[in-house]
């Protein structure tokens, strides 16, 4: 069972990275264009800053939530 | 007094304190190598995180990311992207690696490689890699801490002087105090980088545009493709989203099997304290978004900054700040180079010692001996990068291209070592030989280059075809001895 929640994981940190490139980041200009200017940022950054937030949530939250497997 | 003088002071100062600092850590962990070099695999979460946070940040990023977003605008996103996402294999193969290394007392990278595929020569040639890798890094430091020098004293110290009192301190205290010394300093020096990053990316567009909003609608108006994904290219024109994924997939790939950072995973207490670090680690990297807000700032209120790594320094000293602050400023830009350059050439000497000299020269060499040998060849490397930065006319910005694309054919390897029982040793050294030759073509022959995909990821295609299909052609090895790794 932790050996298939890790591989879970491994997934969606492949969907995160393939988000962050090509075809993904460009697929749309609502992402990666220069406006709108969100909180301050424009989009463009917002979407990178965003997924980065996500990871580390996604990583915390897989810690917590299992201890990470074992704790030697 | 006059200004320059209080700043020259304050970075003086704070390399004093870094020495002490440095000097201080030492003596508290044993006498071999396992000590020098891993700790006494002893570091808790508070210094492995500052180790790993402030190894990264390096003159590279402190001068070089300002200079990205102030020339190429949104292509400097993608050091968001790698440094967040760069650890996270980490999580995945650190704690394997962590139980092998007190298993069977690695310290090293290619010792683990070396014992997994009972070869000397996957040794030697990942000793080779790395320190072709690093000497490019480590002299790129040392320029930018002549750099700051000249800058703080108004041109009246030369960039060799400022690169040799900096790389002075690093050595003696890398010397005296190894890995323990690295990672004190890297603490004090990560709480220095944050403080100012924070205080500057606020800062600077507070003062020329009234915010950071402000600062971005004026350049939304004013230069939209700067800001529209990927951004520029070095020319100005747009980059490619080959040129800016490839950047994002190479570095990602790369940045977990530099061996510097993989070397600390046997520093660590624990696999908890390991994880947590991984863990942890993008916040320290969500700092990079305001030294890339300094680089904006600078677009629309000093233009035609030349070179555009000087953008940084140039604003700090045009906008009238208080000397003190100026001397802060220098002495983050200094303990950005000082923290990346101090774990380079511990590990370069480390590898070189372990990997090199005993694997093929002296096997027979003694624990204290070989620590000795190391201390001496931190000293060396020093010396050798030292006279590529002030000397040489190599052409640095292709070496240290090449070093990403090489150090990037490892992570192939590695996961093969420990997930792919089929995987021989001559399939690992032909893929590497291949990837790193062929990163080296791609880099040399422009035509050859397609969409301007980085060569390294070229490499990595050409070394998973060669691990994959060697590895399949020669016989299996003794599957007891395999499942001590894939197992672990």
């Amino acid at each position: 069972m932790p050996q298939t929640r890790l591989r879970v994981l491994a997934v969606v940190f492949a969907l995160l990275f393939i988000a962050t490139i090509w075809p993904v980041y460009p697929l749309s200009m609502l992402v990666s264009g220069a406006r709108p200017v969100v909180l301050g940022l424009p989009v463009s950054l917002v979407y990178v800053v965003g997924l980065s937030v996500a990871s580390f949530i996604v990583l915390l939250a897989y810690e917590l939530g299992t201890r990470g497997g074992d704790d030697s | 007094m006059e200004p320059w003088v209080v700043v020259f002071l304050v970075t003086v100062g704070y390399l004093g304190l870094s020495l002490a600092v440095g000097l201080l850590s030492g003596g508290k962990t044993s006498a071999g190598t396992e000590g020098y070099v891993a700790g006494d695999r002893a570091l808790g979460l508070l210094v492995l995180y500052f180790v790993m946070g402030a190894s990264v940040f390096s003159a590279f990023a402190f001068l070089g990311g300002p200079g990205w977003a102030y020339s190429r605008g949104a292509a400097a996103y993608y050091i968001l992207s790698y440094t967040s996402l760069g650890l996270v294999p980490m999580y995945f193969f650190g704690p394997r690696v962590a139980r092998l290394g007190r298993r069977f007392g690695y310290v090293t990278q290619a010792e683990l490689f070396a014992h997994r595929y009972h070869s000397r020569y996957l040794s030697a040639l990942l000793a080779l890699i790395s320190l072709a890798a690093f000497v490019p890094y480590l002299t790129l430091q040392m320029q930018g801490a002549g750099y700051v020098f000249s800058i703080v004293t108004e041109g009246r110290m030369p960039v060799w002087a400022g690169g040799a009192v900096t790389y002075a301190v690093v050595l003696l205290y890398v010397f005296r105090a190894g890995v323990m010394g690295i990672a004190w300093t890297n603490t004090f020096q990560g709480i220095l980088m944050m403080g100012l990053a924070w205080g500057l990316g606020f800062y600077l567009p507070y003062r020329l545009y009234g915010g950071i909003g402000p600062m971005f609608q004026q350049l939304a108006d004013a230069a939209p493709a700067m800001l529209a994904a990927p951004g520029l290219d070095p020319t100005g024109a747009p980059w490619t989203w080959g040129g800016y994924s490839s950047a994002v997939a190479i570095s990602v790939f790369g940045f977990s099997v530099w061996p510097h950072y993989f070397m600390k995973i046997y520093a660590a207490r624990s696999i908890r304290t390991l994880r947590h670090t991984v863990v942890l680690y993008p916040t320290f990297a969500f700092f990079l978004l305001p030294i890339l807000l300094i680089g904006f700032s600078g677009v629309l209120a000093f233009p035609d900054v030349t070179p555009v790594d000087t953008i940084l320094p140039t604003i700090v000293t045009s906008l009238g700040l208080p000397a003190i602050v100026v001397g802060l400023f220098c002495a983050g830009a200094l303990a950005a180079s000082m923290s990346s350059g101090d774990a380079i050439v511990h590990a370069a000497a480390s590898v070189l010692i372990k990997d090199g000299y005993r694997v093929l020269i002296q096997p027979s060499i003694g624990d204290i001996e070989e620590t000795r040998l190391i201390r001496w060849t931190v000293v060396a490397i020093g010396a050798i990068a030292y006279y590529f930065a002030v000397a040489s006319e190599v052409s640095l910005v292709l070496l240290l291209l090449l070093s990403y694309g090489f150090i990037a054919q490892i992570f192939p390897a590695l996961i093969a070592a420990l997930y792919w029982r089929r995987s021989t040793p001559i399939g690992v050294i032909g893929g590497l030989v291949v990837g790193c030759v062929v990163t080296i073509v791609w880099n040399l022959a422009p035509s050859l280059q397609w969409e301007q995909i980085h060569p390294g990821v070229w490499g990595l295609g050409a070394n998973v075809l060669v691990l994959v299909s060697v590895s399949r052609a020669t016989p299996q090895m003794d599957p007891a001895h395999v499942e001590e790794f894939v197992a672990a």
